[in-house]
């Protein structure tokens, strides 16, 4: 029956074209295998549709089967690759050839590859009797399991990571159930976070209806599961042991029959099959940064229990998310206290139930601050994003800034002072130094003495200063080096002043007066002027003392002339030229400055 | 004409006097309210004062005080900081800045300074920007001195002495001319802030978004690095830097 089912349809979802040619190929797990033991067949094709036909297996026996689809991305083009498998067991050793397939997409037919197998005997005897045993046993089971099976029940098989799913175990019965222990066995949960939701003891529930026969319902287990990770996930088999009372239809002994008992205690093996769930990733697109892995329906509730405050007292900041959706997986938020805050790790409340449809209620986080200096401070604004599997997007929840006013406490420098060393420790217990009262200079600000005029005056008036020494000390130099004419000038004088009486006499036309005022001037300028007595000085002491040529001639001819002149008057020098040589001599003397 | 400007001479140094008598008597009315522990009305004249644009580092000495005996600590740092910036020889505002700054907060290990940074710092900060002007017209009135012997003396000892004297002195005075500008620049440029809040959080950037570095409170000390409008880049001792919004402190 099952057979046929999937060798009638391979009719996939989808009509996408056929770009690219048709490759059917048929694939085989074993080349060898034993008797008994299984091997898996695999007929794949690269395209989305197309009417199957299954090869014929001949002597082999058809086991299981199952049917699959994948895509895969070659080149940047995306592939859906189908595929059925074949579960086959041999029977009896040989050669076995598995004829190609069919598949007819479009009109067209395509055969797929034939696959060769060889079968050789088990050689290991006891295994195989041991498999027989249990294929025996299966066989019994077989006929038990349409009256007796658990069956899992789930919400959904396609989620988004994160989403919430309950699973239910339900047990179906026709056959009297003798006993039914706990299940030794629990599904693994892998890939999911699970939570137990089962209700205190077995529940029963009304009678239902399958392919027209009515079973007997009780409630094994239910558990809520939230995918953790997107894939193809796996709830596994929930094994138990119960014990039914099968009817022999024939009587093993007349006893039996005598006796009635046509019924049997059998224990059975139950094991319900594993579910394939489809869990989807959460989109990327508009995935907020911080988020943080909450899915479901959320609302969100921020406030501190008071936002004025004294320094080192507490604060406690709440959020409380209310909702439903992964609630038990939602971690503390992280918020950011100013750097001043000692913040202390958050308390976590959690008021929420879990059942069938997930978790719902509410779930609180309380941090407690302490501020540590006063100030203004803001919070920063804090969101809480969330997945909403119901309407395919992110939600973001924020809160509007808060704005906590500290005021300074009575202890806030004793907590905070940390003394730096002992030399401050010392200064703490003095007090300031008094103010300033006297000699204070209440100036404004042009009051000032640098940059003000009187500054920039006195330094011109230095440089001009300066300025005017320069040209002094220059002008008396030039005066300086001009020392023949004043000295000229300067002798002169004094010769006059020597001459004076002489001249005088001249005048006066007393000759014999005049010349001996002549040497007796001459002869005291040259004793004033070398600092020598009068009867110290002689005429050769003069010449020598002077060391001049020409003065030495000239002398010699005026004092000679002034002496004969004394005695015996005469007239070779006038006695006006002797004037002006004795006038002369006195001048070139001076300026030869001895 | 000349009686004229006489008079307006004359008119203007009693105007002054005038103010400046006036001046004096509110300086002492503001004494008197310190003294008897009226610190608010203190701080209230000491600021009218201020505002008359008058530099003393005594009144920001005295304005530092009022401030330290109300308790408010980044006020009197602030004010003793410019005191000192005023007077870097006024060591009753060093004084009181240390015990003031030994009830802040924030402890900041500070990098030492290269050394020849330290020894111009206190060469610097030797005089006040007018001792220093003081000094330059002295030092020039002896360089004059010494050139007037070097102009006029013939004996030639006297005259080298009279040379290198006018020479050196007049370099020296170019100096302390300097001395005395860069004082007065560095009077009028506010290099550093005090932080006035009681707590402030330094940003990465100039902008509110901007994540936190770290967070000073009332008092400290900061040097101001740059500035864009409304936020300063400041550096502290320790090398740390930041942007804080300029109004949570005050330049010195």
């Amino acid at each position: 029956m099952r057979k046929l089912l999937y060798s009638i349809c391979f009719l996939l979802i989808g009509t996408s074209s056929f770009a690219g040619s048709i490759n059917f190929v048929a694939k085989c797990s074993h080349k060898t295998v034993e008797v008994g033991q299984k091997f898996k067949i695999t007929f794949s094709v690269n395209s989305s549709g197309g009417n199957f036909t299954p090869p014929d297996f001949g002597k082999l026996r058809y086991y299981n089967g199952g049917q699959s689809s994948s895509s895969q991305n070659i080149n940047g083009s995306v592939a859906v690759i189908n595929s059925i498998s074949y579960i086959i067991i041999a029977d009896a050793p040989g050669n076995y050839t598995i004829e190609p397939a069919g598949l007819e997409v479009n009109g067209e037919t395509y055969k797929s590859n034939s696959i060769k197998i060889e079968v050789v005997a088990s050689n290991q005897n006891s295994a195989n009797s041991q498999r027989k045993k249990q294929n025996a046993r299966k066989k019994t089971a077989k006929e038990v399991e349409d009256y007796i099976f658990i069956q899992p029940v789930i919400g959904k098989r396609n989620l988004y990571v994160g989403e919430s799913v309950s699973v239910t175990f339900k047990l179906y019965y026709q056959l009297p159930v003798r006993n039914l222990s706990q299940p030794d066995k629990m599904p693994d949960y892998n890939g999911f976070w699970s939570k137990d939701i089962t209700l205190g003891g077995r529940q029963e529930l009304p009678i239902e209806r399958i392919n027209g026969e009515e079973y007997n319902v009780i409630i094994l287990n239910q558990v809520l599961l939230s995918p953790q990770k997107a894939g193809e996930l796996e709830i596994g088999s929930l094994e138990m042991n119960s014990i039914v009372q099968i009817r022999t239809r024939q009587p093993r002994n007349n006893m039996e029959r005598v006796m009635g008992v046509g019924l049997e205690n059998k224990e059975v093996r139950l094991i319900s099959k594993p579910i394939k769930i489809t869990v989807k990733p959460l989109p990327s697109t508009g995935k907020p940064a911080d988020f943080s892995g909450a899915v479901g329906q959320f609302t969100m509730n921020f406030k501190p229990n008071k936002t004025n405050i004294k320094s080192n007292q507490s604060i406690d900041f709440e959020i409380k998310i209310t909702g439903s959706g992964n609630l038990p997986l939602i971690g503390a938020p992280k918020l950011s206290f100013p750097p001043d805050f000692e913040a202390y790790d958050p308390e976590t409340k959690n008021s929420f139930s879990t059942n069938m449809g997930g978790s719902q209620g509410s779930k609180s986080f309380s941090y407690l601050v302490i501020p540590r200096h006063s100030g203004t401070f803001d919070i920063e604004p804090f969101a809480f994003n969330f997945f909403d599997p119901i309407a395919k997007k992110y939600k973001t929840i924020s809160h509007n800034p808060i704005q906590i006013q500290v005021e300074k406490g009575e202890e806030e420098e004793n907590v905070s002072y940390t003394p730096r060393d002992k030399q401050d420790i010392e200064l703490l217990g003095t007090d300031i130094r008094y103010l300033h009262i006297n000699n204070i200079a209440l100036a404004s600000g042009e009051g000032l003495f640098y940059g003000s005029a009187t500054f920039y005056l006195l330094i011109l008036f230095g440089i001009f200063l300066i300025a005017a020494l320069f040209f002094l000390s220059k002008k008396f130099k030039e005066r300086n080096t001009d020392t023949i004419g004043i000295k000229k000038s300067k002798a002169n004088k004094l010769a006059k002043k020597r001459m004076a009486k002489a001249k005088k006499h001249l005048d006066a036309k007393e000759s014999t007066l005049f010349y001996e005022e002549i040497s007796a001037a001459l002869f005291g300028y040259y004793a004033d002027k070398f600092n020598i007595s009068l009867a110290e000085l002689s005429q050769d002491r003069i010449v020598d003392l002077v060391n001049d040529d020409t003065i030495a001639t000239e002398l010699k001819i005026v004092l000679d002339e002034a002496e004969m002149a004394r005695f015996a008057p005469s007239s070779s020098i006038s006695e006006t030229d002797l004037y002006e040589k004795a006038v002369n001599i006195i001048s070139k003397t001076e300026g030869l400055a001895l | 004409m000349k009686i004229k400007t006489l008079f307006s001479f004359i008119f203007l140094f009693i105007l002054q006097l005038g103010i400046a008598i006036e001046n004096l008597e509110q300086f002492n009315k503001a004494t008197t309210a310190f003294d008897s522990s009226n610190y608010v009305e203190a701080v209230k004249i000491y600021e009218s004062l201020i505002a008359k644009d008058i530099i003393s580092s005594d009144l920001h000495f005295n304005l530092g005080n009022a401030f330290f005996k109300q308790n408010d600590i980044p006020k009197a740092i602030l004010n003793y900081e410019k005191a000192i910036k005023i007077d870097p020889n006024n060591t009753d505002a060093a004084y009181n800045l240390k015990l003031a700054n030994s009830k802040t907060i924030d402890k900041i290990e500070s990098i030492p300074d290269l050394f020849l940074y330290r020894w111009w710092k206190t060469i610097f900060n030797l005089f006040s920007s007018e001792n220093w002007a003081k000094l330059t017209v002295l030092v020039l009135f002896f360089s004059i001195g010494f050139a007037a012997l070097y102009f006029f003396s013939n004996a030639t000892t006297l005259k080298k002495t009279g040379f290198y004297g006018a020479t050196t002195l007049f370099f020296i005075m170019l100096f302390t001319w300097f001395l005395a500008q860069q004082q007065r620049s560095y009077l009028n440029q506010k290099e550093y802030a005090i932080i006035i809040e009681p707590t402030v959080n330094i940003n990465s950037s100039p902008s509110m978004g901007s994540s936190k570095l770290f967070v000073l409170h009332e008092g400290t000390k900061v040097k101001i690095e740059n500035e864009t409008n409304e936020w300063f880049e400041i550096s502290l001792p320790n090398g740390n830097k930041g942007w804080v919004k300029s109004a949570l402190l005050k330049g010195i």
